[in-house]
């Protein structure tokens, strides 16, 4: 005779102690080295799922001369990243984004990352971005 | 998250693709760099650091356009931040490394 203790049932993950985290940033910048703009680590005892993510370049002023824009996304579970952005434009107003809904797990002291590089000589942009992630314990 | 205050902190990096301009932080947003003297203001949720809004009573900000701007903290928050950071982010490494000016 086989007795079992059925497990007891687990709430879902969303009813887990949840907090959404909504992050953003918005700059106008000039050309610029590569700049973490945005992070986001999980803390211990917590996971964290993606649900969204956006990185928008828009062109302000021309740069002379133009060189490559590049924005991206990247997070610790993988070495490749999550979400790229390359862009080499001079036209004002020119626009370009990333729209992504991820659904990426991190677990435990995981990080998120929004960087931006710049290797235009003067002239500005403006660089947005954000995500939307909901904290739960793990 | 918590309301966020603005710190003054070290700035870490040389800007390239494997080593980004950043901060020693876990959770922020990049408000401004300064490469030359070696500062970032980033932008950090208080749960971040473990603080509330009673801890931060008897602290003086600086009053900016972007929100209340802390570059001096107690030695009781800087420890209690630490502490925090420390338990929240074991293995990590991270500090609240304030920059006065």
């Amino acid at each position: 005779m086989r007795i079992t203790t059925p497990g007891q049932a687990r709430a879902n993950y969303y009813d887990r102690n949840p907090t959404p985290v909504r992050q953003g940033y918005s700059v106008i910048v000039g050309p610029a080295g590569t700049t973490q703009r945005l992070a986001y680590t999980v803390p211990a005892n917590r996971k964290a799922w993606v649900n969204h993510l956006h990185h928008r370049f828009h062109r302000i002023t021309v740069a002379a001369p133009v060189g490559q824009t590049q924005l991206d996304v990247t997070d610790e579970t993988s070495t490749v990243p999550m979400a790229q952005l390359f862009r080499v434009t001079n036209v004002i107003g020119d626009t370009d984004q990333v729209d992504l809904a991820p659904n990426t797990i991190l677990l435990a002291t995981q990080g998120i990352q929004m960087r931006s590089t710049s290797t235009d000589t003067g002239g500005t942009a403006d660089y947005t971005g954000g995500w939307s992630i909901t904290e739960y314990d793990a | 998250m918590a309301k966020s205050i603005l710190v003054r902190v070290k700035l870490l990096g040389s800007g390239t693709g494997g080593d980004a301009y950043r901060v020693n932080l876990p959770t922020y947003a990049h408000i401004h760099g300064d490469v030359t003297d070696g500062y970032a203001i980033v932008s950090i949720p208080l749960d971040i650091l473990g603080l509330s809004d009673d801890d931060l009573k008897g602290e003086t900000p600086h009053q900016t356009t972007e929100g209340p701007l802390y570059m001096i903290l107690s030695d009781d928050n800087l420890k209690k931040a630490q502490d925090h950071l420390d338990s929240a982010y074991p293995d990590k490494g991270h500090a609240l490394e304030l920059v006065s000016g």
